[in-house]
C-alpha cells in the first residue's frame, strides 16, 4: 500500500510540479496581436497578484486591457465595444482588486482624435473577473491618473480637475462600490505645484497609489514624498524621501535621480528602481535601492548598471521583488520565483 | 380642509418620484453618448446594462450643464484642453515604453492628449538638453519627461467659470 502511495506521490510531483512552476511564471505573448501599433504599458497589481497591460485604442475590436494572473487565468477587455458612438478610448490607469474586479480610469472621445473640441467623457469603469462591464461612473470634472481598489470594493483615485475652480481642491477621492464619494483628501494646497503633481511629466518620476496591508500609499514623485493613509482616508504619515534620493545621487556620482518604480514591503521598507543621470559622457544607469521606513538610504539591492536591465514592477503580497523580463521582441514575462 | 391635508403628502410623494426619475435620467444622460435621443436615454435608465453614477454631480448641476455647457478659459493663454500622457512607442516590447531603444535608461515619451477642460499642454523642442546629453535624439518625436511644460499656465481668468 505504501509502495503504491509512493508511486502515486512521485507521479503527482512529476505532473503537478511543472504546472505549479509554470503558474509562477506569467507570460504575455503579443505576437498574434494584429492591432499592435501602440504598445501596452505593463504594471503589477500586488493586491490581486496580477500583471495588467493596457493601451489606448481607436478600434473596438482591439483589446485595451489584458490581465494575467499567476493562476493562469487571463482576461481581455474591449472597453470601446461597450460604448457605441465613441471614437476612441484612452486608458489613464488600471487596477485590480482581490475580488477579481478590474477598475479602469478612461476618457472616451466622441469625435476624430485630431479634431477639437470634441465631447470627452472621463469615466471610472469596473469590470468583473469574467470581463463583463459592471459599473460606469462619470467622474467629470475629475480626470483620474492613478487608481487603487480595496478588498471591500471601494475605489481610491488620484486625479485633477484641470484648474477647474481656481482654489485648492482634493486630489485623492474615495468612492464607495456604488460610486458615492466617501471621502476627499490630499488638497492641492499641500503642494507648491498644485495639481501638477499628479500629471505625468515630472522629471522626478510618476505619481503612484497602491494598497499594502490595509494602508493606502500615495507616492508623489514631484515632491519625493510618500503619504500613508488608512483605508478610511485618515492621513497616518507624510514622509519626505528626498534625502535618501539625494544620497543615491551622491553615492552614484550622478547628477540627479528619477524614480522609475516604487514598492513598499510589509514592514514599510521602500524599494526604488531609479534612473541615475551621470555626468557627461557617461550613460545613465539603473539601480535598485532600499530605503528604510524613516526615509534613510539603506543599501543597493542591485548595483547600478548602464546595460539593458529588467524593469522592476513592484512587490508581491509576501514582499518578493517582481521584474518584467524581455523574452523576445513580442513576449515579456514575470517570474514570481525570482528573488 | 381635509382634502388639502391629503394633497400635501401626495404632492410630496409625487415630488420625490419626480426627483428620483429626473436624477436617474440625468445620470443616464451623463453616461450616454452625446446627442443620444431622449428615448434611448430613457431606455438605459429603465433597464440599465450596468450600475451608473455621477459622483461629482447633483441633479441641479446636471441640469445646469445640460442647459449651459461649460466653457474653458486659461487667462492670457488659449487652453489646448490637453494634458501629458505616457504612451508606449511603436515596436517596443510590451511594458518597455522608453526611448531610445526601449531601454529603461531612456526617456518616457509623453504625448499631449486631448481631454478638454481648462488644460494646457505643449510639445517640447525635440532637441532637448537631456536628449543631447544622452545620445540618440531621433526617437524623441514626442514630448519626453524632462522639463515638461504641460502644467502652465494657470489658473482661470477671474470671474470666468471653468469646468
Amino acid at each position: 500500500m505504501n509502495q503504491r502511495l509512493r508511486v502515486l506521490a512521485a507521479f503527482l510531483s512529476l505532473t503537478v510540479s511543472p504546472a505549479t512552476i509554470f503558474a509562477q511564471r506569467i507570460v504575455f505573448d503579443s505576437s498574434r496581436d494584429i492591432c499592435s501599433k501602440l504598445g501596452f504599458q505593463v504594471q503589477w497589481d500586488s493586491e490581486s497578484q496580477r500583471m495588467i497591460a493596457y493601451r489606448d485604442t481607436s478600434e473596438p475590436a482591439c483589446p485595451s486591457v489584458r490581465v494575467f494572473s499567476s493562476s493562469g487565468s487571463n482576461v481581455t477587455l474591449y472597453p470601446l465595444k461597450d460604448f457605441p458612438g465613441a471614437n476612441y478610448i484612452d486608458i489613464w490607469a488600471v487596477t485590480g482588486s482581490v475580488r477579481g474586479e478590474i477598475v479602469i480610469s478612461a476618457t472616451l472621445g466622441y469625435g476624430p482624435r485630431n479634431t477639437r473640441p470634441i465631447p470627452i467623457k472621463s469615466l471610472l469603469l469596473t469590470y468583473d473577473a469574467t470581463g463583463i462591464l459592471r459599473a460606469v461612473w462619470d467622474v467629470d470634472p475629475y480626470l483620474h491618473h492613478h487608481v487603487a481598489a480595496d478588498s471591500a470594493g471601494n475605489v481610491f483615485a488620484l486625479g485633477e480637475k484641470g484648474a477647474a475652480s481656481g482654489g485648492d481642491y482634493p486630489l485623492l477621492i474615495k468612492y464607495s462600490p456604488t460610486g458615492e464619494v466617501l471621502g476627499e483628501t490630499l488638497s492641492t494646497g499641500l503642494f507648491s505645484a498644485k495639481d501638477a503633481v499628479v500629471v505625468s511629466g515630472s522629471p522626478n518620476g510618476e505619481a503612484k497609489i497602491f494598497i499594502k496591508k490595509d494602508h493606502l500609499l500615495v507616492w508623489i514623485a514631484a515632491t519625493q514624498e510618500l503619504f500613508t493613509f488608512s483605508l478610511d482616508g485618515v492621513l497616518l504619515s507624510r514622509s519626505s524621501l528626498s534625502s535618501a534620493i539625494q544620497q543615491m545621487v551622491d553615492l552614484s556620482g550622478g547628477t540627479r535621480v528619477r524614480v522609475l518604480e516604487v514598492g513598499v514591503d510589509s514592514n514599510q521598507g521602500i524599494v526604488f528602481q531609479v534612473l541615475l543621470r551621470q555626468k557627461l559622457p557617461a550613460k545613465a544607469k539603473v539601480a535598485l535601492a532600499r530605503v528604510t521606513p524613516d526615509g534613510s538610504f539603506e543599501n543597493w539591492i542591485e548595483p547600478s548598471s548602464d546595460g539593458d536591465v529588467h524593469r522592476f514592477l513592484g512587490l508581491t503580497a509576501d514582499d518578493k521583488n517582481v521584474f518584467l523580463e524581455k523574452v523576445s521582441q513580442k513576449t515579456v514575462a514575470i517570474d514570481l520565483n525570482r528573488q | 380642509m381635509s382634502l388639502k391635508l391629503l394633497l400635501i403628502p401626495v404632492a410630496l410623494l409625487l415630488l420625490l418620484v419626480a426627483y428620483h426619475i429626473a436624477s436617474g435620467f440625468m445620470i443616464a444622460k451623463a453616461i450616454a453618448a452625446p446627442n443620444s435621443s431622449v428615448k434611448s436615454i430613457a431606455a438605459v435608465m429603465v433597464r440599465p446594462p450596468f450600475q451608473m453614477a455621477t459622483p461629482h454631480r447633483t441633479l441641479l448641476t446636471g441640469i445646469r450643464f445640460a442647459i449651459i455647457p461649460s466653457v474653458s478659459a486659461c487667462g492670457t493663454v488659449t487652453c489646448t484642453g490637453e494634458t501629458a500622457k505616457p504612451r508606449c512607442p511603436e515596436g517596443c516590447p510590451q511594458g518597455y515604453c522608453y526611448c531610445p531603444g526601449c531601454q529603461i535608461s531612456g526617456c518616457t515619451p509623453n504625448y499631449c492628449t486631448y481631454v478638454g477642460g481648462n488644460r494646457y499642454c505643449v510639445y517640447r523642442n525635440v532637441s532637448s538638453i537631456d536628449c543631447q546629453q544622452h545620445g540618440d535624439c531621433n526617437c524623441i518625436s514626442c514630448e519626453e519627461d524632462y522639463n515638461n511644460s504641460c502644467t502652465a499656465p494657470r489658473p482661470c481668468a477671474p470671474g470666468v467659470y471653468c469646468e
